[in-house]
């Protein structure tokens, strides 16, 4: 079974992550019209870029909102509003020439000052919905009026006339462009869409669209419908008419739904589902941005040394665990998520460098001996904190039997409520604790700043100058080889010479579509789009 | 009468009270908060508990919410941008209220019928197909129920809908995986009380006056075998509403079942609070009405008992 997944992700990689029925076909005339239903698990958040814009905004604005850029599969830029941009010499000024056919639903044009919108609106310190607000700290400015210590005249987002957008950078960015499809970038319409009426997002008057799709209406738990936008600028590559997306929570309905003929699209599906379809009942398999991993307890004896932590890396048969855990899950042993692109090549990340560490049991039993326990002897019992999920027992199990049968440790398992969990995390209260991270935007950093000394995220308190300073000088180029060097370095720190984190896995969403939507293509992050879809009869 | 409406609603408003201020505690000291969000930086989470006020002390809190609860004002919810729990109660509350009166009106119906079958016939073998329906009932929990309905008439029969609320066919299979469970508690009840009533003297009275059978089963033994069905509907109705919480998550209901259950899971604290308010009163009233309306059925019982 297992095998037979592999071969599926193997075939879906080299065809650029997209199943052969789905393969994007500009050539031939595609079937006009038609409506499809969409189901998205997950309900929470709103359709505000400046807001709490996770998983339902997400989902939204793949069909209703173009931002400046976005990356295709191979991470090559799409312009979408934006049809070029400058970057100054000195790295601090970027100026985004707006495309002047941009229009939103309504026939009205999309402005710099609409960009500026969403960017004030997030920044107001009045506002307390907007979780990437800090995404906008780099602007100069930003950071002091969000705090409630500057003025928004100081935030030095410009717009210098209605087609062109500037952004005066308080420090050298150089993945600012990756960060252009995080959702504070994305253009609301100014007038409308206004932080005093919180809820403007539902009424389709105000929730104007400026891209393939836009609003019709909106039913709070139900879902959300919308329509071709005729003004789109590129109108006459959409051949869909409508999409009504759908709030599906559990998973025996999403299936349910699929198979009815209810739901064409349907994400997130149990792992069993990928042995029952093939590509050609519409198995699609999303290559999330993900990466699970064990976070150790830094402050805890025996996990304070170096040896102890790379001999529990050492010990795991990941292949192994995941053959229990069910196909979805995929040995890892990256920090930064395996299908994350390079800033500076057209090969993953991961794939351009020898591995971090090698899987090595009669290792992991030396290095344990040398930090004192030979075979385990003295070794006291930890416990490891998890989820309460089905597959993360499942993870926590394996990890259990693997430490104990290669290395004569116990591990003490406690499955924790989401909410417990996380908790436990943030005060440090555990030994080892599961941890995951899914990428903001596609690229390396929006990893490795996460264990930057003093750094809110950084749960276990490393504190490594070495690994800071190897951060900072990424950040601190242009030059994007040079960058992916000190990123791969910060890396390196992380893992295969201190096991701060320690690899365990990584997870694809596992998808059916209908195989008569055509003309599906993927973007950086493995999600499918659907703004330009076709609907066979 | 309205001395004992009146005292009756003086205790729901205390024992209300103390169910407001014991889930308060407990939804606060339930480890987590509500902007758990998998994947979100930790300054960003500080910021948000503090602009919502939960950094401050508990019994701050609370003051503001029972201040706020005075003023009709059941807070907002911290996980739906923009909705406040009163909007979220005025439009989900309808579809499980509906869902519910759907069910019930079902259940009682049929149970009634299928009870006085049971008790009158003098067939073994229905009266043991029936029983046999009854157990099983009471038996399967309703979820296990939804799904093979689901699975039976929505997958492999393709006959009905699955997923939401959209026509009448999408009620279909939700209300019977909701209805079997008080059906078959009904007819039971009816049996049992049926049974006991067609021994008593009036019954017998009644045949001896030549009044006509279909009469004397469906007036004077039926309004007797009745007050147990009606003391039971209250705690059925509960039941109707409470146990929709899996059935409404199982069809994408966008009801207050699946509305708590995700509250509870992402602590939605002003959510939680309303729903249990909500509930809280709904169970009162209907209990209450239960009440009364065995008095109206039935002078022989006093309600200062």
């Amino acid at each position: 079974m297992k095998k037979k997944l592999l071969s599926v992700l193997l075939t879906l990689s080299m065809a650029a992550a997209l199943p052969a029925s789905a393969l994007a076909d500009e050539g031939a005339a595609l079937p006009q019209g038609g409506e499809i239903n969409i189901a998205t698990v997950s309900c929470a958040g709103s359709l505000d870029p400046a807001g709490v814009a996770i998983d339902m905004w997400t989902e939204y604005a793949k069909l209703c909102t173009d931002g400046l850029l976005s990356y295709d599969s191979d991470g090559s830029v799409i312009y979408e509003t934006a049809e070029s941009y400058d970057v100054s010499d000195d790295g601090l000024v970027y100026t985004f020439h707006l495309r002047e056919d941009a229009k939103w639903s309504d026939g009205s044009a999309v402005t710099a000052d609409d960009f500026l919108n969403t960017i004030h609106r997030a920044l107001d310190p009045e506002n307390g919905g907007a979780i990437y607000a800090n995404m906008l700290f780099g602007i100069d400015g930003a950071e002091a009026y969000h705090n409630g210590e500057g003025a928004l005249e100081d935030v030095k987002a410009i717009a210098v006339d209605d087609h062109t957008l500037e952004f005066d950078l308080n420090a050298p960015c150089s993945y600012f462009l990756k960060m252009m499809t995080i959702p504070v970038f994305y253009p609301s319409k100014a007038g409308l869409a206004t932080n005093e009426d919180e809820e403007w997002f539902k009424d389709p008057a105000k929730s104007l669209g400026n891209g393939a799709f836009c609003l019709e209406s909106y039913t709070d738990g139900v879902g959300y419908t919308v329509v071709k936008n005729p003004y789109y600028y590129q109108a006459d590559r959409v051949n869909l008419d409508k999409i009504n997306v759908n709030f599906i929570t559990d998973t025996t309905a999403l299936l349910a739904g699929y198979q009815t003929g209810e739901m064409d699209v349907v994400t997130g599906l149990p792992d069993y589902v990928a042995d029952d379809y093939t590509e050609e009942d519409g198995l699609f398999i999303w290559t999330m941005l993900t990466s699970k991993f064990i976070l150790p307890n830094l402050e805890v004896e025996p996990l304070d040394n170096e040896l102890v932590r790379e001999a529990i890396a050492l010990a795991l048969n990941r292949e192994e665990i995941c053959a229990a855990i069910g196909n979805d899950y995929i040995p890892s042993l990256n920090y930064v998520a395996e299908y994350m692109l390079s800033p500076s090549s057209d090969q993953y990340f991961k794939d351009e460098q020898e591995p971090l560490f090698v899987e090595d049991q009669e290792k992991a039993k030396e290095l344990l001996a040398e930090a004192g326990y030979p075979d385990g002897e003295g070794f006291p019992t930890l416990t490891y904190k998890y989820p309460n999920s089905e597959k993360d027992s499942l993870l926590a199990q394996g990890i259990q039997a693997q430490l104990k049968s290669v290395l004569n440790i116990d591990i003490e398992l406690v499955g924790e409520e989401d909410g417990v969990w996380s908790t436990d995390r943030e005060d440090g209260n555990y030994d080892l604790i599961r941890h995951s991270w899914t990428a903001d935007f596609n690229d390396p950093i929006n990893y490795l700043s996460l264990y930057v000394s003093g750094a809110s995220s950084n749960y276990n308190h490393v504190a490594d100058a070495a690994y800071d300073e190897a951060v900072a000088n990424s950040n601190a180029t242009t030059d994007q080889a040079e960058r992916d060097k000190y990123l791969h370095e910060a890396q390196n720190i992380l893992v295969s010479e201190n096991f701060y984190v320690i690899p365990a896995v990584t997870q694809v969403y596992i998808c059916l579509i209908n195989p008569n939507l055509t003309n599906i293509t993927t973007n950086d992050k493995g999600e499918p789009m659907y703004r330009f879809a076709a609907l066979n009869a | 009468m309205l001395k004992y409406i009146g005292k009756r609603l003086l205790f729901g408003i205390v024992s209300l009270f103390a169910l407001i201020v014991i889930v308060f505690f407990l939804t606060r000291f339930m480890p987590g908060n509500p902007f758990n969000y998998e994947n979100i930086n930790q300054s960003v989470r500080d910021e948000l508990l503090s602009h919502y006020g939960l950094d401050r002390p508990v019994l701050e809190q609370l003051g503001v919410y029972l201040n706020n609860l005075l003023h009709g004002d059941l807070g907002i919810s911290y996980k739906k941008a923009g909705m406040t729990v009163n909007e979220l109660i005025r439009t989900e509350a309808p579809y499980t209220l509906r869902l519910g009166v759907i069910s019930y009106v079902i259940s009682l119906v049929l149970g009634v019928f299928l009870g006085i079958r049971m008790a009158v016939t003098s067939r073994e073998s229905v009266r043991g197909g029936l029983m046999a329906f009854t157990v099983m009932g009471i038996s399967i929990p309703n979820y296990v129920l939804a799904l093979l309905l689901m699975l039976v008439f929505g997958v492999m029969l393709k006959l009905v809908p699955v997923v939401g609320l959209g026509t009448w066919k999408h009620y279909i299979l939700p209300v019977a995986s909701l209805t079997v469970y008080p059906l078959a508690q009904i007819s039971k009840l009816v049996r049992s009380s049926y049974t006991e009533a067609m021994q008593q003297d009036y019954v017998t009275m009644a045949k001896a006056k030549g009044i006509a059978g279909r009469r004397i089963v469906l007036v004077h033994i039926l309004k007797n075998a009745m007050i147990p069905v009606i003391t039971a509907s209250g705690p059925i109705i509960a039941f109707l509403v409470t146990g929709s919480f899996v059935v409404e998550e199982i069809f994408t209901i966008p009801g207050i079942g699946r509305e708590f259950v995700d509250a509870v899971s992402n602590r939605d604290y002003t959510v939680i609070m309303g729903l249990t308010i909500f509930l809280g009163i709904t169970l009162m009233i209907c209990n209450l009405a239960a009440d009364i309306l065995c008095v109206l059925v039935d002078p022989r019982i006093k309600l200062e008992e």
